[in-house]
């Protein structure tokens, strides 16, 4: 009877240290990352470009923030319009067709391809065959072909998890899907349709791996012309580090690139709580 | 009558055509994608046989008489992942069953969102806090000349797929009815006792599809494996050599080759197989999560 | 003249049968009640006729439906049956919208903008379902907050603006309070000056308070379909009789 009690107490050791570890991850990587890179961060860091020799060791990321943004904002172009229309077609329209289930699987199956796939596929398409070179444009394809799977599948979810009897009440007036769409399914489903949007746009802010070989420069103004090569943070941060430029600047911008996923998350989680009281209403 | 029933307009059906084809062209992007990568690396395919492309271990694409064999990453590959899958494993279930059963109700609501926000944390931080922090630290305390190393990239990996194989056991965990809960308990044994003779065999088979789909992260993910491997194009003769896992490769070598030549197309064909590798362990989910559903109607 | 005509009418989800030769007519302007223990195709039977069965997934069926003359699976477009035979369900559910645009919601759809007769149909829907005095003057609240028993009268109002031929109910007082049942059950008897209303119902008291014709059904076949007062006080089958005496369902 003790050996047994014994056991369940070295069990429920174990249970309550690896759930608190991973509290302690989190905690320490962002403890980590403000004691290391938060002396650096002032307005002259996030509004300069970067100085110094290596170009780098001083200055700031301006650029590579706007970068970002134009990154962010194709990858976006590319994938919201073609994510809602695929999410509606699977929620609504789908039933139909004996097609819906292999679409969804190859959607599923397409959000676990890795984003240097995606960067690959972009790279010969975009940079190579279509003549781009490493642009904007091939970045923001490249991204958005890794988003994509991401909005189309929590587009589609958000949808289906709209109660089917406001379909039904909305048909039985004589009205057509499209119109119960527009006036009930869309509004109702819209902020869990955007924390996946948001969620999305976190991954493409934070992806490196398709933009170093479609998009990324070591320095660039990122004026956001679609053809020239722009600087992004992650890739910025990876520069920094990889060329030995600066431990310090590196910091910084992996600090800033946390407190903006951060952000995203919140905002995600609070449109999900958002769309919980919906839901309860 | 009084009003009259609207005829569906045109436009309204045309819009409805164009939602329908363009869908399935979108959720077909995935052949696409394959048909594609198969093209541009043909010329690999056709003039090395496939068995030596995968068995070669000389990576030689821009040589004389170029050698394209790509053993060395594969198996490089694969340490990482399965060691990260190793380390992560029992953590992560460890967490999951404190989520599900013992943790307090408050501190379940402060750890799914960390759960979400480690998910969020882009994979270069990671590998940037693993290379500064980790390998630095192997570097010093092991007097190594360099601290890089398949086992440092398992660690970092380990670290990113935890999120994944916490929460999608948990779910596996909650879906096992309530009614097993009680009546396990009912026969007055400890909480304990219950979730690791009941609840755990009873979830198994769904902890088991969480751990592969944090195989298919794992197997894909490139920044963490590109700053801590070592890239090292040889083949890796312990956890704790380094070596060059094919995403690092591709990253690496794909801006210095020369489209057209048997270096991009072997890149490419580097990047199908890797493809094909992680599509395979999607399809298999799938099937699991098939069958798992089949099974829990069963009972 | 009879609103509703089935005869031989069978459905199936997959290859389950629901409904099993069904030969039966709905009279215009007056009110059918259906009866029977649960599971038995009542609501199969309803949603038939406003072809919102098919909605399911593997839905199909084979026999004659008309209404008011017209083959129902014959029609192309759907919208039109739909319109014509509007139809309550079991759940008070208000669509996420203004009370007003509740009412509005078919309207709008089928092409009415003046804003005059938009005005109008509120008033007037409102007014018929007994809503207008409680809600004038917050017809721009959520419908979300109104009571069960009000939730159920806006969607009768709902439908009533799209201006059916036929009204279907799908037990539409089991989640209510004797108060509001019995103003519907008003509601009821007065609409059916005007149209065809088929009521599904559990409540054998609401059946005989309001219907003129009762059927009864059992495992997807009408058995036995007659004068209210003549069903219930002398039932021809055996069956008939055990579920009226509570021995079945």
């Amino acid at each position: 009877m003790n050996r047994r009690r014994l056991v369940d107490y070295v069990q429920l050791g174990f249970y309550w240290l690896s759930g608190l570890s991973v509290l302690l991850v989190l905690l320490a990587i962002i403890a980590y990352l403000v004691w290391r890179g938060g002396p650096q961060i002032n307005l002259e860091f996030l509004l300069e470009r970067p100085r110094g020799t290596p170009l780098g060791s001083a200055g700031g990321i301006f650029p590579a923030i706007k970068g970002t943004l134009w990154l962010v904002f194709w990858a976006l172009f590319f994938s919201v319009p073609s994510g809602l229309v695929t999410a509606v077609f699977l929620s609504e329209y789908g039933s139909r067709w004996r097609i819906a289930g292999l679409l969804n699987l190859m959607i599923q199956s397409m959000a676990g391809i890795p984003s240097i796939i995606t960067g690959l596929f972009a790279y010969a398409l975009g940079v190579v065959q279509l003549g781009w070179g490493i642009s904007l444009l091939a970045g923001g394809l490249a991204l958005g072909i890794m988003i994509f799977p991401v909005i189309a599948v929590s587009t589609r979810d958000a949808l289906q998890a709209v109660d089917n009897n406001y379909r039904l009440l909305a048909c039985s007036l004589g009205v057509s899907e499209l119109y119960a769409l527009r006036r009930i399914i869309l509004p109702r489903a819209m902020p869990g349709i955007l924390a996946g949007i948001l969620l999305a746009t976190g991954y493409a802010a934070g992806a490196t791996a398709p933009i170093m070989v479609t998009a990324a420069a070591i320095i660039s103004s990122s004026s956001g012309a679609i053809f020239e090569p722009v600087m992004a943070l992650p890739y910025h941060l990876y520069i920094l580090f990889n060329e030995h430029i600066s431990m310090d600047n590196a910091y910084a911008t992996a600090l800033i690139l946390v407190v903006i996923l951060l952000i995203i998350n919140m905002m995600v989680l609070w449109l999900r709580s958002w769309q919980e009281r919906i839901k309860q209403k | 009558m009084f009003i009259k029933t609207r005829d569906k307009s045109i436009a309204e059906k045309l819009i409805v055509a164009a939602l329908t084809t363009s869908a399935i062209i979108f959720g077909f992007m995935l052949i696409a994608i394959l048909l594609f990568m198969l093209q541009e690396s043909w010329a690999v395919w056709s003039e090395i046989s496939v068995w030596s492309f995968l068995s070669g271990t000389d990576w030689r694409p821009v040589a004389a008489v170029p050698q394209l064999g790509i053993a060395a990453m594969i198996a490089s590959t694969l340490w990482v992942a399965g060691g990260s899958l190793l380390i992560a494993a029992p953590l992560g279930f460890g967490s999951a069953v404190f989520l599900a059963e013992f943790a307090p109700f408050w501190l379940a609501a402060v750890l799914r969102p960390v759960l979400n926000i480690l998910t969020g944390i882009p994979s270069v931080v990671y590998g940037f806090l693993g290379a500064a922090v980790l390998v630095r630290y192997f570097e010093s305390s092991f007097d190594l000349a360099t601290g890089e190393s398949l086992f440092a990239a398992s660690l970092v990996l380990a670290i990113m797929i935890l999120p994944y194989i916490i929460s999608n056991s948990e779910s596996s965990l909650r879906s096992v009815p309530l009614e097993y809960r009680h009546a396990g308990l009912a026969l007055g044994v400890s909480r304990p006792y219950m979730v690791w003779r009941i609840l755990l065999p009873l979830a198994g088979k769904g902890m088991l599809g969480a751990l592969v789909l944090a195989l298919g992260r794992a197997l894909g993910e490139t920044m963490a494996v590109l700053m801590l491997a070592g890239n090292i194009l040889l083949f890796p003769s312990s956890w704790f050599s380094q070596g060059e896992p094919l995403p690092a490769l591709i990253a690496l070598e794909l801006g210095s080759a020369t489209p057209g030549t048997l270096h991009y197309q072997g890149l490419f064909a580097a990047g199908f197989v890797l493809l094909l590798i992680v599509i395979a362990i999607n399809i298999l989910i799938h099937a699991l999560q098939h069958k798992l559903k089949n099974e829990v109607s069963r009972f | 003249m009879n609103a509703v005509e089935m005869s031989n009418f069978s459905a199936w989800y997959g290859r389950k049968a629901i409904l099993d030769n069904i030969s039966i007519s709905f009279v215009n302007r007056s009110i059918t009640a259906i009866v029977g223990p649960s599971g038995c195709g009542k609501t199969t039977l309803l949603r038939s006729i406003n072809r919102t069965a098919e909605m399911e997934y593997a839905f199909s069926c084979r026999g004659d439906l008309q209404v008011f003359g017209k083959q129902v699976y014959q029609i192309k477009e759907v919208d039109t049956v739909r319109k014509q035979v509007g139809m309550v369900y079991q759940i008070p559910l208000a669509l996420p919208l203004s009370i007003r645009e509740n009412v509005l919601f078919g309207p709008r759809y089928h092409g009415i903008r003046e804003q005059s007769r938009l005005d109008y149909i509120v008033e007037d829907c409102l007014r018929k379902v007994a809503l207008w005095d409680e809600v004038k003057d917050r017809q721009c609240d959520a419908a979300g907050r109104l009571s069960g028993g009000q939730k159920q009268r806006l969607a009768m109002a709902r439908v009533l603006a799209v201006e059916p031929q036929v009204l279907l109910l799908d037990e539409p007082c089991s989640s209510l309070d004797p108060a509001s049942t019995g103003l519907i059950e008003e509601l009821l008897t007065s609409l059916a000056e005007d149209l065809c209303v088929v009521i599904v119902t559990h409540n054998l008291f609401q059946a005989r308070r309001i219907a003129r014709q009762t059927l009864f059904m059992l495992d997807g076949s009408v058995i036995e379909t007659g004068p209210t007062d003549a069903l219930f006080s002398n039932p021809l089958d055996e069956r008939t009789r055990a579920f009226f005496s509570g021995l079945i369902g």
